[in-house]
């Protein structure tokens, strides 16, 4: 197991969230996850383990995965990468209509003859 | 800004092109859709910030509160974040921004600006989509305060996201989205031609374009956070309460002078104009402007949105020493998504133009 990257911070203790982790691996292993949302550690770990023969390429180097620590380790490298690693929004704002009689298209017709 | 790709297109419901107005008070955005009517999206620009705990795990879950979790600390996104301070009723709610630019004195200012970014623009519908995001022009009143750090900061973060990214000015976008025309004295129709007027939560901006070409452009400090803020020393009221307060009970040409807020409120509104139209005028006579007519004048923004404003303000401008002759003073029909769209049309106009190559 090798682990490389400059930007862990070890000291770092953080929660680790499951559905941020699954989603981060899931990409980086370009296999889908689905179903790890809500799931343990043991079986993230199993989907992990089939896929062990993948190299990961992260900023720091290679990464290849075959115990808890080394995902836990990973984890926070993805977390303090991302900026946002938990969020409850799905669809977000409030959305508003607004109407018009063709008059915008006749002002974005006028903005097309401007120099930029 | 480089060409979009057409081959990436996704099927969506939008026209390439978002307008994105960043303001101190409120984040909107804007798309056409397929159908030539428009969409706004918007978020206040504001946060609660709570430590992790099973308390707060809780209190979210049970709320249905918009958050994001990050270092260890859970941040309540937009109205949620008023309405947690309103029912829990203390704390105070956190400004990524002041005074139309990212707050100097948050440390973490550009990165829950980020944030609350992040979540409600979205991703691009094709690559590299054009984008056009509102600044302030640099403020009149404070000379060596400038919108450089904010405008590039803005940029490479959308630019970051996969836009074409580009700043426009926050009253332009104004001026784009209402149109105004100015008929010269032999009749003539000169089109986007007139001064657009942002009454932000932070600025007011000010741009004066003729034949859709920008004249000047300029900032005014001191807007709608700071008639709140001026409202909350004399009141001793808490912020979140005077705001509703604004928003959902003030009318500005019949003051309630029974409630605690609403007289001061006025009295500051009025200081507020006062200031804005001397400050404006006293830049507009340095130049002496001279145009083909009079000048049609357009007003938009968060803070003009206050029942009786216009009527008010309109009464403030007969009382000034005017810079030049002025035809007409108008609020827009939709004020708080005015800037939002004026940048989408821009941003629209921006995929044309670089289709055509």
């Amino acid at each position: 197991m090798i682990i490389s990257d400059g930007k862990c911070d070890s000291r770092r203790e953080e929660k680790i969230d499951l559905s941020s982790i699954s989603e981060v691996l899931g990409q980086l292993l370009g296999n889908k996850l689905d179903g790890l949302l809500s799931g343990k550690m043991g079986i993230l770990l199993e989907e992990i383990k089939k896929n062990r023969n993948h190299n990961i390429r992260s900023d720091g180097g290679e990464i290849a995965i075959d115990d808890e620590e080394s995902l836990k380790h990973i984890a926070k490298i993805m977390a303090s990468k991302s900026e946002v690693y938990k969020t409850n929004i799905t669809e977000l704002g409030n959305k508003q209509e607004l109407k018009d009689d063709g008059e915008k298209n006749r002002t974005i017709d006028l903005l097309n003859n401007l120099p930029d | 800004m480089s060409r979009p790709k057409e081959n990436t297109v996704e099927e969506s419901e939008y026209l390439p092109g978002i307008g994105v107005d960043v303001g101190t008070a409120n984040i909107v955005i804007c798309r056409q859709k397929k159908d030539n009517s428009f969409e706004a999206k918007y978020h206040r620009n504001m946060l609660f910030e709570m430590d992790v705990s099973e308390e707060a795990d809780s209190v979210l879950e049970r709320g249905n509160y918009l958050y994001i979790k990050a270092d260890n600390k859970y941040y309540i996104i937009g109205e949620d974040a008023l309405t947690i301070v309103n029912a829990i009723g203390r704390g105070e709610i956190i400004r990524p921004m002041k005074e139309g630019l990212i707050n100097p004195n948050l440390k973490k200012a550009q990165q829950l600006l980020n944030f609350i970014l992040k979540t409600i623009v979205g991703s691009p519908i094709i690559e590299n989509e054009p984008l056009r995001f509102s600044v302030p022009a640099n403020p009149v009143d404070v000379p060596d305060k400038n919108n450089m750090f904010h405008d590039m900061m803005l940029n490479s973060f959308f630019t970051g996201l996969g836009f074409s990214a580009k700043a426009i000015n926050e009253g332009r976008a104004c001026l784009f989205n209402e149109s105004p025309v100015m008929t010269t004295e032999s009749g003539e129709k000169i089109p986007l031609t007139g001064w657009g007027i942002s009454c932000g939560g932070g600025m007011v901006n000010s741009s004066i374009a003729v034949r859709g070409l920008p004249i000047t452009e300029f900032s005014i400090t001191k807007s709608g956070d700071y008639i709140d803020k001026q409202v909350q020393m004399v009141t001793n009221e808490q912020l979140a309460k005077i705001i509703k307060t604004k928003e959902k009970k003030l009318d500005l040409s019949n003051v309630d002078m029974g409630d605690n807020i609403q007289p001061a409120l006025s009295v500051y509104y009025d200081e507020f104009m006062t200031r804005v139209i001397k400050t404006a005028f006293d830049e507009l006579r340095k130049n002496k402007h001279e145009f083909e007519g009079p000048m049609p004048v357009v007003i938009c923004g968060g803070t003009s949105m206050a029942k009786g404003f216009i009527d008010r303000f309109n009464s403030h401008v007969k009382k000034a020493e005017l810079p030049f002759d002025i035809s007409s003073v108008t609020l827009s029909a939709a004020p708080f998504y005015a800037v939002s769209q004026g940048a989408c049309l821009s941003a629209r106009s921006d995929y044309n133009k670089l289709m055509k190559g």
